[in-house]
């Protein structure tokens, strides 16, 4: 599903040049359920936006089902972000003014799903999540953990085929963290890819592979069994 | 979409309620603002812009060049006569001798006398061809017979009542004069404001002066008044020509001198030296004046939407991320900024309806404002509402064009990027609060200057009353009964104050100078106890004599320098003929201002014209003012039973003077406030989102060790440091700018600097006490929870 080969990244301030990606190559297959983990600042984020589509490589290739995206203009980027991939994030972003509802849907709004459709999606994946119960409420009103299910329901409500989470249980306590991995190991389970950035080797025991990034390169990959 | 749009919007400003009504507020008083001044601009543009031809129609006026030129904006009946007849470009043409005032006897069942003041016309039915009347009953072609009137509709209730005006008698001296119509009041917005219109024919009969008016090319006074409509505007020029052209023969040698012009309809209330009452310079600046307090208040709206940037940004990059495009999402901003415009305009509507009747009774009193039409006002808030999404939405569309997805999720829109495009409108807008402040303390400063500077004379506890045609007779009872109240000191039958808004003159011969004088005199007209009355000072000879058989004159200093220079004392003894006696100069008096000080000294001459002598000035002690006024009356009402008795101080009728001054001064306090406010407001938004902000830094700086005075100090230094840098731009600027204003005052006021320091201090008290109570409360703040909030 991804091949990345020889993919650069730098980030330049006025004086210096950092190196956050270093002629990195790496393959994830179609289900697969992948753990990227490293210390801070190896480069573990800005992977993960590059494979995201939200931020462009300075060098390298990037195919994304056998298509070379990595010069893609915004406008494609979007298009092909909000048909394949869903993100989860570390601190949920899930938007203030909006119901559990209304979040959820945001995405099939933007890809001109029409209303009948649009409610029969959300209840679907809502009640799949166990928080149908909390539709109408706002983020606010919600546990870390209740939040942290609907950010990935929203992920997930345009069936995407690729599913990348930027630390998804950093804020959770261990008995929230652990259903959030359920979650994402079920979804897993049924077909999705899963990309997952983690600083918890226990998270990363639900993966098939870790893959640990220093200073941009791959070092190592373990194969979970 | 737009429905989620709006609910969105709707939860946001609600949400944020503070900021939200601090917008509202700011906006809603700005545009309520900008508002007024629409009303009261429009309101004067619109002036006789209404009648059948306003744009061809032009008033017949001259200049008349001699050392100092004079505009005259009357004319001759003669000239309009053979306007009329010889100029084949004019299509249409009226003329009528207006602002005369009698007393009028009317009544249905007892006569009774009423005074009318300057709102008596003679005229006949052209006059309503040129101008725009509706009749509500009779025919105006009855103007045209002798003894004959038409009157306004209130003017008609106030002499008949219920009963039909129509075939119904007036008199004036005497003389009957049958209404043949009634025609609608005035609209407010015209010049040509009479409320009573006798037939032309008759004015012979009432006034000998007008024996001879259509032959007389030099009967030119300002009550004359000559409209010529002409074919188009092209032929304004040509029309000009033929009018000078045509006077020649009449005037002679003089006519160098004249230079007759044709000054548009929809002119004359802006021309003020030919008696226009509104400077359109000052339309200009009141419509300056509103789009900076308009800019104030998007400035703070702006300033708001930059300040929650931090915020937001986390929200715009999980919008993107999940698929929004640029366009979606710039139109949740202008969703919010129309929302609140909307509710601000709304409020801003209200405020207006309030606010109108208001400043009517105390600003406009003179010439209050009104509201030409609703609708048009509801256009002009809706065209305003547009502009400001518009302006608004410049920042939202730039922000969102340059907006980088991971330093957004990242948290890292900081507000470094922002900071100096923040700070820069906060300068801008206090720059104009204190543009404002500096203008109305010395606009103020400048009025109380014109209002009590020594204009050479007494205004003070001296009464004016009218005694119309009194005979000599009926004026030495008057003044027999005046002599045995204790507290009158003085009275004087003259025909004005010295100080007035129309004054008579000429130009004059001196001793035995073959030629006359090349500058005009100035009189001032009232009998020997005028000086005395007035506080004249006499610093050389002696006063006039009433009874002398030759006539005296006193004229004041200015003018004896001009005649003879330093021996001005000399004058004294030397014969002058100003107009038609002959007489002689028996005293000098010290200058005194016949204008208001707009106008520097003029050469003037007291002289007796008891034809025009139809006042009585009395001069009080102020002891007992009322009881001496009601004496007054009784001596009034006994000696002039056909005159109706009313009164006017003096320093009342001066200080009418300076109605336009007056008018300013309360325009710009009011602009200055609002702006002051509405800055203020935008201050305290801007305060409270940034301590929010550096929650965490104020956390930290305590944990270290700074006191709840040194953080609450930081906090507002860096707003206090703003407003002083408006102060450094807001000097020099406010200081050409009012000079340039004072200029316009032949007797004005220095700018000190101490006005500055005034407005400086004004400004960051305002400003201290505005983020001081946000900035203090944040330094109180327990540091353990600041920290943990982050």
């Amino acid at each position: 599903m991804i091949k990345i080969t020889n993919l650069e990244k730098f980030y330049r301030t006025e004086e210096v040049e950092t190196v956050a990606l270093n002629k990195l190559n790496l393959e994830i297959n179609t289900g697969e359920f992948v753990a990227i983990m490293g210390p801070s600042g190896c480069g573990k984020s800005t992977l993960l936006n590059i494979l995201g589509l939200l931020d462009d490589p300075d060098g390298g290739s990037y195919l994304f089902n056998g298509t070379e995206v990595a010069h893609f203009n915004e406008r494609k980027r979007a298009d092909l972000r909000k048909h394949n991939i869903g993100f989860v994030f570390q601190s949920f972003n899930l938007i203030d003014e909006l119901t559990v509802f209304e979040n959820v849907e945001l995405p099939l709004i933007y890809t001109g799903v029409n209303s009948a459709d649009r409610k029969q999606r959300v209840e679907e994946v809502l009640t799949k999540m166990q928080i149908m119960h909390r539709r109408n409420h706002y983020p606010q009103q919600l546990s870390g953990g209740q939040q942290q299910r609907v950010a990935i329901a929203r992920a997930v409500v345009n069936k995407p085929k690729l599913i990348l989470a930027d630390e998804p249980t950093g804020n959770l306590d261990s008995s929230n963290g652990n259903e959030v991995m359920e979650l994402l190991t079920d979804l897993n389970e049924q077909g999705t890819t899963i990309i997952m950035v983690t600083h918890s080797e226990h998270d990363a025991r639900y993966s098939h592979r870790i893959v640990r990034l220093l200073d941009g390169h791959t070092v190592v990959e373990n194969i979970m069994m | 979409m737009l429905q989620a749009y709006l609910k969105v919007a709707w939860r946001r400003l609600k949400a944020r309620l503070f900021y939200t009504l601090l917008n509202v507020l700011g906006l809603a008083l700005a545009m309520g603002c900008c508002i007024l001044l629409y009303v009261y601009v429009s309101y004067q543009l619109s002036f006789d812009t209404y009648h059948r031809h306003a744009a061809t129609t032009y008033r017949v006026v001259n200049e008349l060049h001699l050392d100092k030129t004079e505009y005259d904006k009357g004319s001759a009946m003669a000239m309009y006569l053979a306007a009329r007849r010889e100029i084949p470009q004019v299509v249409n043409g009226a003329y009528s001798c207006s602002r005369q005032s009698y007393i009028v006897t009317a009544g249905t069942a007892d006569k009774k006398l009423f005074r009318e003041e300057k709102n008596i016309a003679f005229t006949n039915s052209k006059w309503f061809d040129v101008f725009k009347y509706r009749v509500v009953a009779g025919n105006l072609q009855g103007l045209n017979q002798l003894n004959t009137a038409v009157l306004t509709q209130k003017q008609a209730q106030k002499y008949f009542g219920s009963t039909p005006a129509i075939g119904q008698y007036l008199q004036i001296k005497n003389i009957p004069m049958r209404v043949v119509a009634v025609v609608a009041n005035c609209p407010y917005n015209t010049d040509q404001n009479s409320d009573i219109y006798f037939s032309f024919a008759t004015l012979k009969q009432i006034d000998p002066d007008y024996k001879n008016y259509t032959n007389q090319w030099g009967y030119i006074s300002s009550v004359n008044n000559s409209y010529l409509v002409l074919r188009t505007t092209a032929d304004k020029p040509v029309v000009e020509k033929m009018l000078n052209q045509i006077a020649k023969p009449y005037f002679g040698d003089g006519i160098k001198y004249y230079k007759f012009q044709l000054l548009p309809l929809t002119e004359q209330h802006f021309d003020l030296r030919y008696g226009g009452t509104t400077q359109k310079s000052l339309l200009t600046v009141l419509i300056v004046i509103g789009c900076l307090i308009l800019a104030t208040a998007i400035i703070n709206y702006i300033n708001l939407v930059v300040a929650q940037q931090a915020r937001r940004s986390t929200e715009i990059g999980t919008r993107k991320v999940l698929g929004a495009t640029a366009g979606r999402l710039l139109m949740q901003f202008v969703t919010e900024s129309v929302m609140t415009t909307t509710v601000a305009a709304v409020l801003a509507m209200g405020l207006v309806a309030a606010v109108l009747p208001v400043i009517n009774r105390y600003w406009f009193s003179a010439q209050p404002v009104h509201v030409g039409s609703w609708l048009q006002l509801g256009l002009f808030t809706l065209l305003l509402v547009v502009i400001i999404n518009l302006v608004m939405g410049i920042y939202p569309a730039w922000w969102l064009n340059r907006f980088n997805i991971t330093h957004a999720l990242k948290k890292q829109a900081t507000l470094v990027q922002t900071g100096l495009g923040r700070k820069a409108l906060v300068v801008l807008q206090n720059l104009i609060a204190q543009l404002l402040i500096a203008g109305t303390v010395i606009i103020v400063m400048q009025v109380q200057f014109l209002k009590n500077t020594d204009k050479g004379f007494d205004r003070n506890m001296v009464v004016n009353i009218s005694v119309g045609q009194a005979t000599d007779l009926q004026k030495q009872r008057l003044l027999k009964g005046t002599a045995q109240m204790p507290d009158v000191s003085s009275v004087s039958f003259c025909l004005n104050s010295p100080a007035t808004d129309s004054q008579r003159g000429a130009t004059l011969q001196f001793d035995n100078r073959p030629k006359w004088e090349n500058w005009p005199a100035r009189f001032a007209i009232g009998d020997a106890a005028y000086a005395k009355t007035f506080g004249l000072q006499l610093i050389a000879g002696r006063n006039r004599d009433s009874h002398a058989t030759t006539p005296e004159f006193l004229v004041n200093q200015k003018m004896a320098r001009m005649l003879m220079g330093n021996h001005w004392t000399d004058v004294i003894g030397k014969k002058l003929q100003p107009g038609d006696p002959k007489g002689i100069i028996v005293g000098v008096v010290k200058d005194f201002n016949v204008h208001s000080l707009l106008e520097p000294i003029e050469p003037t001459v007291v002289l007796e014209d008891k034809n025009l002598q139809t006042n009585m000035a009395v001069k009080l002690n102020g002891q007992h003012t009322d009881a001496t006024l009601k004496t007054l009356q009784q001596l009034y009402t006994e000696t002039l039973p056909t005159e109706v008795f009313s009164y006017r101080f003096i320093d009342e009728q001066i200080a009418s003077l300076y109605r336009a001054e007056t008018l300013q001064q309360n325009l710009i306090w009011g602009a200055a406030a609002m702006a002051i406010v509405i800055s203020s407001l935008g201050l305290l938004g801007l305060v409270s989102l940034m301590t929010l902000q550096r929650t965490k830094e104020i956390g930290v700086r305590k944990v270290l060790g700074a006191g709840v005075s040194q953080i609450g100090l930081m906090l507002s230094a860096d707003f206090l440091k703003l407003v002083g840098l408006a102060l450094i731009v807001a000097i020099p600027g406010s200081w050409w700018l009012m000079n340039h204003w004072l200029q316009n005052y032949a007797y004005h006021i220095q700018i000190h600097w101490w006005v500055y320091a005034l407005t400086g201090l004004l400004a960051m008290l305002i400003a201290f006490f505005t983020v001081g109570f946000q900035s203090f409360k944040a330094a109180m703040a327990n540091p353990v929870n600041s920290l943990r909030s982050e």
